[in-house]
């Protein structure tokens, strides 16, 4: 018999394989289009795949409110399992179903940058702090999801954090050492750079943390 | 002393619109239990509570021995638990769940759920979505049953079926206390459910409990006593009277504790006894929970 979470991100993964085969479909076909060549198929490529990635951080949280709005919750919260078993399979499963296809985007991404002589190497880290800038956001979104448990919570969640990326964005570039050598021909690491990056992974750890501290501070699960 | 399924003691939880106040209750290990009350009496909060999926604000919760909240992992493994609010996954078959419910539980009995799905006209391979209310009920009960627990907590499992499924679901609860060791708590407002399988019948209402004894006793204390009086005189509460309601001449005396010679007394007060009924539990129901609130509101 495997653990109880086990089962539960197997079976988080089994209620949402259409989104996920979906999904998959959809971003393989926005690399195939990366591969025709030259600067519009490329781009045209890239906005195909962040767009099937926006789709899919907007639909997987439904994955955590949606067994409370459709009563599955109670049946869950019946099999032996505790709350934070319960959220930890939760959180596991949502976040990685979204990392599968963040990882495939950045490895892709990187590819491509590292591949291509028309696109400077300089780039990656760039591409790296602001991909993380979308995990940051997909993993507060769930945590919201999973404390608030509440549809409009997370849609709230959903507009604030696709309205910010774009602020995000805008302001990251601005900083020299973090936009400053994206042209360069070779890859540049600062100070600046990493601990940015080191920020981005620290929130989405501190963000995972905060939810499991509020989740076994609660006394009601359905 | 006789080993208990479940133990409440004095358990406390308030919500801002309502409140479970001091709740008792004890269920004996091979016993069915009925929970009775009116909706929104705090059936669903305390069989919650019981479950580990809320936790109470103060008192003592023991279910199969466990402390719960705390045990709560150790107890569910031991415990089917079904509701009426309750819903599966819609969008997957039955087998599905089946499947899940095999990988979790190693005493998953499959001959058992098989004989099931063939005794309440399941098919596995139906989609949740597509099923009626009634074969929803029966698919959830299955997914509990199959796994053989020592205790089986049902928040009013019964609701909305035609009389047949009812039937077929009562049956198979019956069924599980042959084994005197697993126990059945039953939560209802249909007296006529509880009346046909429990042996413990406890009455809750406004978050409080009204009383909690075995059926046969209980039964046993209530009568209804029709009473032809004088003219121009009324009844008078003798002990154990709960309420008397007169018009003219006939007065409707009910009695919560009935004691063989509460006739006679009333005979020698000059009052003829016409009949002396027993009462269906609707009418003890509904007589209790009247007297209380009256009490509450006194």
């Amino acid at each position: 018999m495997k653990s109880i979470v086990y089962e539960l991100i197997r079976k988080d993964w089994e209620l949402n394989r259409v989104a996920v085969g979906a999904g998959i479909f959809l971003g393989i076909l926005a690399i195939g289009i990366t591969l025709f060549g030259g600067t519009v198929p490329a781009v045209i490529g890239v906005v195909c795949f962040y767009s099937v990635m926006g789709v899919l951080g907007s639909i997987l949280p439904k994955n955590i409110y949606d067994e409370r709005k459709n009563q599955t919750m109670a049946f869950i919260m019946s099999l032996p399992v505790s709350a934070i078993e319960y959220t930890i399979a939760k959180m596991i499963s949502t976040i990685g179903i979204f990392l599968v296809f963040w990882l495939t985007l950045v490895g892709v991404a990187a590819t491509m940058i590292l591949t291509r002589k028309e696109i400077p190497d300089g780039l990656i880290p760039l591409m790296l702090v602001l991909s993380s800038l979308i995990l940051l956001g997909f993993v507060l979104i769930c945590s919201v999801g999973m404390v608030k448990e509440n549809e409009s919570w997370v849609i709230a969640t959903v507009i604030l954090v696709n309205v910010s990326y774009s602020l995000g964005w805008y302001l990251l570039i601005r900083i020299p050492e973090i936009g400053g050598s994206a042209f360069r021909p070779e890859i540049v690491w600062n100070p600046i750079l990493v601990t940015t990056l080191g920020v981005e992974f620290t929130l989405i750890a501190l963000l995972l943390g905060l939810t499991l501290f509020l989740q076994t501070r609660k006394r009601d699960f359905i | 002393m006789t080993e208990l399924a479940i133990r409440m003691q004095g358990v406390c939880k308030d919500y801002p619109y309502f409140a479970l106040q001091q709740v008792s209750l004890e269920l004996p290990k091979g016993q069915v239990m009925g929970l009775i009350g009116p909706n929104g009496a705090g059936k669903s909060t305390s069989i919650r509570i019981m479950m580990g999926l809320v936790h109470q604000d103060s008192g003592d919760v023991e279910v199969l021995g466990n402390p719960m909240p705390a045990a709560q992992i150790a107890t569910k493994r031991e415990t089917g638990f079904a509701s009426d609010d309750m819903r599966l996954y819609g969008s997957m078959t039955l087998e599905w769940h089946l499947d899940l419910m095999r990988r979790i539980y190693p005493n998953w009995d499959e001959p058992y759920a098989q004989q099931l799905l063939k005794r309440f006209g399941l098919h596995a391979e139906q989609r949740i979505k597509g099923i009626s209310h009634g074969q929803r009920v029966k698919a959830s009960l299955l997914l509990v049953l199959a796994r053989r627990p020592k205790l089986l907590i049902l928040d009013e499992p019964t609701t909305g079926l035609d009389p047949v499924a009812r039937h077929e679901i009562l049956r198979e609860i019956t069924s599980i206390v042959t084994d005197e060791n697993r126990s059945v708590l039953f939560s209802s407002h249909n007296t006529l459910d509880i009346e046909r399988i429990c042996d413990q019948i406890t009455f809750i209402d406004r978050g409080r409990i009204i009383d909690s004894l075995d059926k046969d006793t209980y039964m046993d204390r209530w009568r209804r006593l029709r009473l032809e009086i004088p003219s121009g005189a009324s009844v008078r509460a003798l002990p154990g009277v709960l309420g008397i309601r007169q018009t003219g001449r006939i007065a409707i005396v009910t009695v919560n504790a009935f004691q063989p010679e509460l006739p006679g007394a009333y005979e020698s007060s000059g009052a003829r006894v016409q009949a002396v009924e027993t009462m269906t539990l609707e009418e003890i129901f509904v007589a209790n929970v009247e007297k209380n609130r009256e009490e509450v509101e006194a």
